[in-house]
């Protein structure tokens, strides 16, 4: 498989251009910065809401917007004219996944501004939140190889967005439903946990436990991939 | 060997259903071939053996001697170039920037583009957004994408299919054009007309194999019965073998100006189809 900037870059700018004028899509942004509203409204900056922002922008925009563009290139069969130019299939996805990448960091940007949250440990932080988002483009990913169309992909984004971007209610779910107990080691819980810690020490529990989501995640999309696309 | 494709033998099954059923023919280079098939015969499932989108269930395929397996190799893409109706365009982007996206992903310069949309005739429309686009306007920028890269051979499903006859003729000249420089085509039509005046060599493909394929204007002539047809001002048409005997009833109604028209009865192309195959191309 051949790996070119130049072709990468190329894709970028196109999927770029396009979201820009895809308002279905890209209106989602809409989504986490509301968010960080609301709670910026609320007394005091708590774990939960900052972590609340975070999940909700890399579920509703990272997840979200990479599924729709790799979703709605099936529906229009551009992905095959793609496909029968030299681009590979990962230039294609990595120019994508900048894209996805580019937008989601904003909105989380903008959104930490508006809740107000100051960070600490900004190496180690930094470092688990990149470790997150490539978890969410990659299920973005396995969501629009595994979607046919633009729509079927946002169907599949509310149960997403429930599992994977709110976390506020796990806690108390946790405690009313035993059998709800593996909500614990969803990754949006377990930044939480990270986050929570920062503040006396660096927990490598939740790291590890989001480090295996990612890798897992990449595995399955890989496979996907293979089966779906190889000859 | 000078065949730059050589199919040998193919079939193709989906499920159940015999798309190919035994399939052998050779492309020279510098040719328009023409493939020609009722709707349903395989055409399409051809092109897409050829252009590496489908492996065939048995035989061999081989274009510039690259096996199917190999054929989604960039190598191999970069000499070919496609255009089906399978080959979707970003709506949301102009005539303009779907070219250009192209441009980059095949290494060309972007000058390319108003090359090729002077061939398709698409200059003025270049800034539209496809979205806004006609039917033919959209087949003629994917024709144009197809040629950016100025590939060695061409495959064309279809390419004039929703046209109107000035742009097919438009169309047509270009493609002339790209053939005298060098580009093998090969194209699947409906239009006997377009087969007959554009192509070099006919392929009739019925029931999953070739049942014919030669120089179109050979057939007409193999498959004329040698008679002439002679329209007479009185509505009359008659037809006489094309022998001495004749000359003496032509040359009276000329005498007496009841000539209206006399031209060889070949048999069209579409004619000859249904003579072969006992059907009727759709
Ligand atoms: N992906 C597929 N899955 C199942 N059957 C298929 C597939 N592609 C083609 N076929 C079948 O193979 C046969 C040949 O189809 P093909 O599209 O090659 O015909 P065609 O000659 O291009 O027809 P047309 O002139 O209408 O475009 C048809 O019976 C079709 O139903
Ligand atoms: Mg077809």
């Amino acid at each position: 498989m051949t790996f070119s900037m130049k072709r990468i870059y190329a894709i970028f700018q196109k999927d770029l251009k396009e979201l820009y004028r895809n308002l279905f899509v890209s209106s989602t942004i809409i989504l986490p910065i509301m968010m960080a509203f609301m709670m910026s409204q609320a007394e005091g900056v708590t774990t939960a809401s900052v972590t609340l922002v975070i999940t909700l922008s890399f579920a509703a925009v990272g997840t979200f917007v990479q599924s729709a563009m790799i979703a709605e290139e099936k529906e229009k069969n551009t992905l095959r004219s793609l496909m029968m130019s030299p681009a590979s299939t990962l230039d294609i996805m990595a120019g994508k996944s900048l894209v996805t990448f580019v937008m989601t960091l904003a909105t989380l940007i903008v959104s930490l501004l508006i809740v107000g949250y100051s960070i600490q440990e900004p190496v180690w932080m930094t470092g688990m939140l990149l470790l997150l988002l490539v978890f969410y483009i990659t299920l973005g990913t396995l969501i629009g190889l595994l979607t046919r169309t633009l729509i079927e992909a946002s169907v599949v984004l509310m149960p997403i967005l429930l599992l994977f971007g709110m976390n506020v209610t796990f806690e108390s779910l946790m405690v009313s439903y035993e059998f709800l107990s593996f909500l614990e080691y969803l990754p949006n819980y377990q930044i939480q946990l990270f986050i929570d810690d920062l503040g006396q020490r660096i927990s490598l529990k939740p790291a590890f436990i989001i480090g295996v989501w990612t890798i897992m995640t990449l595995i399955v999309t890989i496979g996907v991939y293979k089966k779906k696309f190889t000859r | 060997m000078d065949h730059i494709i050589e199919v040998n033998h193919v079939q193709k099954t989906f499920g159940k259903e015999q798309a190919l059923r035994d399939l052998t023919f050779g492309v020279k280079k510098g040719d328009i071939f023409g493939f020609l098939g009722p709707s349903g015969a395989g055409k399409t499932t051809t092109i897409e053996i050829l252009t590496g989108q489908q492996v065939p269930t048995s035989g061999e395929a081989r274009v510039f001697g690259v096996p199917s397996k190999d054929m989604h190799h960039p190598h191999y893409l970069k000499r070919i170039g496609v255009m089906s109706d399978s080959s979707g365009l970003y709506e949301r982007l102009s005539i303009r920037d779907n070219l250009l996206l192209f441009c980059e992903l095949y290494d060309q310069p972007s000058t390319q583009v108003e090359e090729v949309l002077e061939i398709v005739n698409l200059t003025a429309e270049k800034n539209k957004r496809v979205s806004k686009l006609s039917k033919g306007m959209k087949q003629r920028t994917m024709l144009a994408r197809a040629l950016l890269h100025q590939p060695d051979l061409l495959f064309l499903d279809e390419p004039t299919g929703a046209l109107d006859p000035a742009n097919a003729q438009h169309i047509h000249h270009g493609l002339r054009t790209l053939n005298e420089r060098g580009t093998t085509i090969f194209l699947t039509t409906h239009d006997m007309n377009e087969a007959e005046t554009l192509c070099s060599t006919v392929a009739f493909l019925d029931k999953g194999s070739i049942q014919l394929l030669d120089c179109p204007k050979k057939l007409r002539k193999q498959f004329g019965d040698g008679h002439l047809m002679v329209g007479l001002t009185d509505g009359r048409e008659i037809m006489l073998p094309n022998e001495p005997a004749s000359a003496e009833k032509i040359y009276q109604w000329m005498k007496n100006s009841e000539v209206e028209t006399i031209e060889m009865n070949t048999p069209t192309l579409g004619d000859i189809f249904v003579e072969v195959t006992g059907r009727n191309l759709v």
